[in-house]
């Protein structure tokens, strides 16, 4: 039985090695946070190349940048994850087919009658111009009298042929096969982006997906640096306190076994179980070495009793909280719930039953002095902390924008801005469905009709109904006559003969509608994506509000969608945690009875100390909201123990100590450059300090 | 005679080549053929035309082209100006004989004193070929041949600088 913590770990790994294929962890950040909904719409428009895109602009429009803009181009050839290179407005071979056949169609056509005085102005001008005219100007023997025209449809600024951005210079686009969650694929490709770009002096490059290599690399030292502080503090407070080695050994193996144990658990049994809820769970068991430091400091191994009551209320109340949060409808939340129920459980089970096998020394009680601090009542914490809850509550800001919780690349965000200006128009992506390639083109319309500038296929294609009335439109038309009528006055006029034979041919044969291929609109950035007969593409429009009450469009904007996630975060957040208090509350009746007010402070106070201080300082996001579910957990067993302790000084040192090991574990964040985890790191911090100070002077 | 020399040295390199030009235009529309004439300059990065007895200069610098009247500039509907600057493009690489960035758009066919340009992009639509008779390859003529049956012919004269 002494080395009982050695065969549970070692049975641990064995059932490790056993179900290594069945470990799955996933690594997709977005479903943690996001509805299955947003995560599908953002999966359409990975599939749609949305994201996928590749920018580069050289900077001034002489003929050194048009030289650098096409050997760049020369040497994106030859990288094979780029597709689609575009760097002039001209229409692809099939576009201009596509319009020469349906140029009746498409084209916007004068239906007035033409009087016999109109049509020799006409044509006489014509005459005029070849005679007289400087400039040489070809004549239209199709549409002599100019009846149709065809309006500009592209939405990207251009200069001559050339593509560019506003005073900036030339811009290259493309569509890469790399999508910003494809870390591997897309270090690669970064590097040879950057490698052909730093050739070329004032050329800048941007991609979604340069945010993943960059920001990555950023995370990467700044987690690698987190976790090694965090490993070196917990690793001092353990050597310092627990000066037996045995025990120390013992507890360490306790807390791995249990974490291991979870873990297992977790990425077997829970679909989609995240990296980042694995991370924090684990950060979350170290919580658990308060139960060790209370028996520890209360000698609890060396009495004959098996159960200490504050540490199992302590744990109960605890994982009636963790089990309360495991039912929240935010993923991230509910995954390290459940993760902290079992590895509390674990180490509960451990810390209290299995350390009693151990033979760990007793501790020698030391005197230990204290400063005698002024106390507070109770009350006065309470009315204090309900003061300061109500004050944030009403001055808080709370920022629903996900992005700034990642490491803010300002750099890059400044190159990405300088891209986004090359839509002039300012137009957001949507996505929009339908189950017929006609229905899409028909949904389209609505959009284009609703909104007073976009951009989609709708552009350059006609939907069935506008098709087949454009149709009879032309069909009604005498152009038989009106062929006559040119042939005849251009006769009169002095034109060779026959010149005008065709003259108005092309809109007597007009082609089939419904018979496009969709796909060659592709250069324009226009994708059609087919899923389980689903159709999907994406339609750019000014004001997004116009055509979000439409059933089948989708919103692309990952602002928007967290917005509308973030908002119902909070409101899942404060609907759960009333309902944790309110049990935390039963349970304190039982355990604590009387002395419920000075128990509950251990909860109310950090809370709203902490919420107090971030109103004051920043904008309240979903992390910190997450760090207040954490405070709660960890501050009822302080509450419990304080309430019910017959030996203050060993109690105060048990969680002197535990608060410790809470701030190793989440306080450290707050060295972190990364906002989410600076945002955890400063609430736990706050949080563990409060505690500190209650322990001190209420009473 | 120093001087002289050095003179002779600063107009070379000062004032761009310059000739006279003859630009028969014909309009298979009219069926008939016109004659223009004026002064051609071939800049360091461009060409610049002007007819004679007119005011209007038509520019191309830089891969952009300006249409001048009385100096000031006038503007372009976007098809003509992206024809025109096209067109002087041609003329200013047939000129500094680049037939490598020539053949970015057209297929080259080279003959006795005689080279023939197909178009290979977007203007194959409306242009059939672009003929240059050369001689020591100094262009004496450019011929552009338009799917319309048209065609404008730009005979190089003397050289006036």
């Amino acid at each position: 039985m002494k080395y009982i913590n050695f065969g549970v770990f070692a049975l641990l790994i064995f059932v490790a090695f056993i179900l290594k294929d069945s470990i799955t962890i996933s690594t997709n950040l977005l479903s943690l946070f996001a509805p299955k909904e947003s995560v599908n719409t953002l999966y359409i428009a990975n599939q749609l190349g949305y994201s996928k895109e590749l920018f580069i602009a050289i900077k001034g429009f002489d003929s050194n940048a048009k030289k650098k803009l096409e050997n760049i181009v020369k040497e994106l050839n030859t990288v094979k994850e780029v597709k689609n290179i575009t760097y002039t407005s001209l229409p692809s071979q099939s576009i201009r087919e596509y319009y020469k056949k349906y140029y009746p169609l498409l084209a916007t056509f004068d239906d007035r009658n033409i009087s016999q005085s109109i049509l020799h102005k006409k044509l006489e001008k014509i005459y005029s111009q070849q005679s007289y005219s400087f400039f040489y100007q070809p004549v239209n023997t199709n549409d002599p009298l100019g009846l149709f025209h065809m309006q500009q449809q592209l939405n990207i600024a251009h200069k001559g042929k050339y593509l560019v951005i506003n005073n900036y210079g030339y811009l290259i686009k493309a569509t890469t096969t790399v999508s910003p969650s494809q870390v591997k694929k897309a270090e690669k490709l970064y590097e040879k982006i950057q490698n052909i770009i730093k050739k070329y002096p004032q050329s800048i490059a941007f991609s979604g997906f340069f945010y993943t290599v960059e920001n990555s690399a950023k995370i990467k030292t700044d987690v690698k640096y987190i976790a090694t502080l965090s490993i070196i503090v917990l690793l001092l407070i353990y050597l310092l306190m627990l000066k037996d080695k045995k025990l120390l050994v013992n507890t360490i193996l306790a807390q791995v076994s249990s974490m291991l144990f979870a873990t297992l658990i977790c990425t077997t049994t829970i679909e989609n179980f995240g990296a980042l809820s694995l991370a924090f769970g684990v950060s979350l068991s170290a919580v658990s070495i308060d139960y060790l430091f209370h028996y520890y400091f209360h000698n609890f191994y060396h009495q004959k009793k098996f159960f200490d009551k504050n540490v199992f209320f302590g744990f109960v109340t605890t994982m009636s909280a963790f089990f309360i949060f495991s039912f929240i409808p935010i993923p991230l939340i509910a995954q390290i719930s459940i993760f902290a129920v079992y590895s509390l459980s674990f180490a509960y089970i451990m810390f209290t039953f299995a350390f009693k096998f151990i033979g760990i020394k007793q501790f020698k009680h030391v005197q230990i002095k204290y400063q005698d601090y002024p106390k507070v009542p109770a009350i006065v914490i309470t009315v204090v902390s309900i003061m300061l809850l109500i004050y944030a509550s009403m001055h808080m800001k709370y920022n629903e924008n996900i992005k700034t919780l990642d490491y803010q690349n300002i750099k890059l965000q400044k190159i990405q801005h300088l891209f986004e200006s090359v839509n002039t128009t300012k137009l957001s992506p949507v996505i929009v469905e339908a189950s017929s390639k006609d229905e899409l083109l028909a949904d389209l319309h609505k959009i284009k009709n609703a909104t007073k500038k976009s951009f989609s296929l709708a552009n350059f294609v006609l939907d069935q109904q506008s098709c087949q009335q454009k149709k009879q439109h032309l069909k009604a038309y005498d152009f038989k006559r009106l062929n006559e009528a040119v042939n005849k006055e251009a006769d009169r006029i002095g034109f060779r003969d026959a010149y005008f034979k065709n003259s108005y041919k092309f809109a007597q044969k007009l082609p089939s509608c419904g018979d496009v291929n969709l796909n060659i609109f592709q250069k324009y950035n226009l994708p059609i994506y087919k899923e389980k007969s689903k159709y999907y593409t994406i339609a750019l429009v000014d004001d997004v509000n116009k055509v979000q009450a439409y059933a089948f469009v989708r919103i692309l904007s990952v602002k928007t969608m967290f917005a509308k996630v973030a908002d119902a975060m909070l409101h899942d957040i404060i609907k759960y945690s009333s309902l944790v208090l309110f049990v935390i509350f039963l349970f304190l009746l039982i355990s604590v009875q009387r002395k419920i007010l000075y128990a509950l402070n251990y909860i109310l106070f950090p809370v709203a100390l902490s919420f107090y201080v971030i109103t004051l300082l920043y904008e309240v996001n979903i992390m910190h909201l997450f760090s207040f579910v954490i405070l709660i957990a960890i501050g009822i067993d302080y509450g419990i123990y304080m309430s019910n302790t017959k030996k203050l000084a060993n109690t105060m040192l048990a969680i002197k100590y535990s608060l410790l090991s809470t701030f190793a574990a989440f306080g450290v964040l707050i060295f972190s450059d990364i906002s989410a985890l600076y945002s955890i790191g400063i609430v736990i911090s706050i949080g563990v300090g409060a505690i500190y100070l209650l322990t001190k002077v209420m009473r | 005679m120093k001087i002289i020399l050095f003179v002779l040295l600063l107009t070379s390199i000062v004032f761009p080549k310059t000739y006279e030009f003859t630009e028969t235009r014909y309009s298979n529309a009219l069926d008939k053929e016109r004659k223009l004439y004026g002064v051609i300059y071939f800049l360091d990065k461009g060409v610049r035309i002007k007819y004679n007895d007119t005011d209007i200069e038509l520019l191309y610098k830089d891969g952009d082209f300006e249409y001048l009247k009385g100096g000031e500039k006038l503007t372009l509907q976007e098809g003509q100006k992206s024809y025109l600057t096209n067109f002087f493009k041609t003329i200013y690489l047939i000129h500094k004989n680049n037939f490598q960035k020539l053949s970015n758009n057209f297929s080259v066919v080279r003959k006795e004193h005689m080279i023939i340009l197909y178009p290979t992009d977007v203007s194959k639509d409306y242009v059939e070929k672009l003929k240059i008779a050369q001689t020591n390859k100094q262009v004496d003529k450019i011929t552009l041949y338009l799917m319309n049956g048209d065609y404008i012919d730009i005979g190089i004269g003397n050289e006036i600088y």
